[in-house]
């Protein structure tokens, strides 16, 4: 299964706001399309998109974003889901290779994302960022340098989750690793280092908080606290939805990190990107505002 | 100690809209640059170029011929070794799981520079039951410039 089995067929640039060459360009790709089925991959492609353009913050800088689609069409429809992970057994032969079960795991949907970067670079050279849309309703994804995410309602969250990784470099907000129920070791409270990412923080302190900025004075820091380490805070917000401060539990630890709000998509899908989140998205794409 | 971001040095780079992708492949630990194109676009803009000696995570650096740093970029360490899991549909949450001998492609961009660069990729190690510790340079690649 490869580029054999199917073919690269053109490029779209579905949203023009100007020269590549000073905005940003989203390149999405798609895999499991079949010949016939181009015409839902361009319902597909414009349904993510419009999402896109909805969300916060990428709404208010939506003139400086290209959107390129290359349309690729595979042998097969859908992806590889193997029975070994609870999958229905289908196997589909498709162009970069779309599967379910990599590594065992059973919603970790991938590509050859080498292949992607290619037929990327290829067809849209200037592209910033790339995404591919696999052909299957069954739930998954995956993140790295190829966002991939299935066209299973709520699947599209797993692409904006992974852009926020791969093109602002935030980070994940949720307090655990493996799972608040597992009983997880190490886990308990963060001792290392301040971490580089814009969305959390080793601190509390208003003076050193990197969204300092967005907190307002009468706020309390930290905001909200885990009293007992040894599990994941499991208490509801004590605070206004929105309030930025510091809560605590964050990047797989249930204390001794913050995050900026109590709710975001880099810790749960399905929320909005929080206010430092959105600042960091912000800072970087201002500079591709015509 | 944690510090303060608050004073931003600007990078020193030239021409704002020529940019170098850097193509990489890595398998465990070993990362190899396998392309550089140069490209008329503009880079993502460049975090602060001081204040990250105490700092944890991955970034990437350019320096000079005398080692100052040009540019830098703060990021998701490409070169996990763990996965991003999502849960059964409806659940909306995520966790990550182990893998061993993690092995992919990535890709960075920079502004180009007048003159030959270094690229370092910086990170923390991950020791299991130890904490994070400030990030360390593991790789450096030469960048052509634009003369």
């Amino acid at each position: 299964m490869g580029t054999t089995d199917g073919k690269v067929v053109g490029t779209t640039k579905l949203i023009d706001n100007g020269d590549a060459g000073l905005r940003w360009n989203l390149t999405i790709l798609g895999d499991g399309y079949k010949d016939t089925e181009q015409p839902l991959y361009k319902q597909n492609v414009d349904a993510f998109v419009a999402k896109l353009k909805t969300t916060a913050p990428f709404d208010s800088l939506w003139k400086a974003i290209n959107v390129y689609r290359i349309d690729v069409t595979s042998t097969d429809s859908g992806a590889d889901d193997p029975r070994a992970c609870g999958g229905t057994g289908v196997v589909a032969v498709t162009y970069f290779d779309a599967h379910f079960c990599e590594r065992g795991i059973r919603r970790l949907l991938v590509v050859d994302n080498s292949t992607a970067l290619s037929v990327a670079m290829n067809q849209v050279p200037l592209f910033h960022m790339a995404m591919v849309l696999v052909n299957t309703t069954v739930y998954g994804g995956s993140g790295g340098a190829v966002a991939v995410f299935s066209q299973a309602p709520d699947a599209a969250e797993i692409g904006l989750h992974e852009m926020g990784h791969t093109v602002f470099g935030l980070a994940d907000e949720y307090p655990y690793y493996a799972g608040c129920e597992t009983g997880e070791q190490g886990h308990d409270r963060y001792t290392g280092a301040d971490p580089s990412e814009p969305n959390v923080s080793a601190t509390a302190d208003r003076a050193l908080l990197k969204w300092r900025t967005l907190v307002l004075p009468a706020t309390t820091l930290p905001t909200m606290s885990n009293a007992d380490c040894s599990h994941c805070d499991g208490s509801a917000s004590s605070v206004a939805n929105g309030t930025v401060g510091a809560f605590e539990g964050a990047q797989y630890f249930h204390c001794g990190l913050y995050r900026a709000e109590y709710n975001c998509r880099m810790r749960e899908l399905g929320n909005p990107y929080c206010a430092a989140c959105r600042q960091r998205i912000r800072e970087t794409l201002q500079r591709h505002l015509p | 100690m944690t510090m303060s971001k608050s004073h931003k040095t600007e990078p020193a780079y030239g021409s704002p809209n020529r940019t170098v992708r850097l193509l990489f492949s890595y398998e465990g630990d070993k990362v190899e640059l396998v392309g550089q194109q140069h490209i008329t676009m503009l880079a993502p803009p460049s975090d602060a170029l001081e204040g990250y000696d105490n700092q944890a995570g991955f970034w990437i650096e350019m320096r000079d011929a005398g080692g100052q740093t040009l540019y830098r970029r703060c990021m998701s360490n490409p070169i996990q070794p763990s996965v991003e899991v999502f849960s059964n549909e409806g659940s909306h949450s995520i966790h990550r799981e182990d893998v061993s001998e993690p092995k992919g492609a990535f890709f960075v961009l920079v502004p180009e520079m007048e003159k030959p660069t270094k690229l370092a990729l910086c990170a923390s190690a991950k020791t299991p039951g130890k904490p994070l510790q400030a990030a360390k340079e593991f790789a450096v690649f030469d960048v052509k410039g634009r003369s």
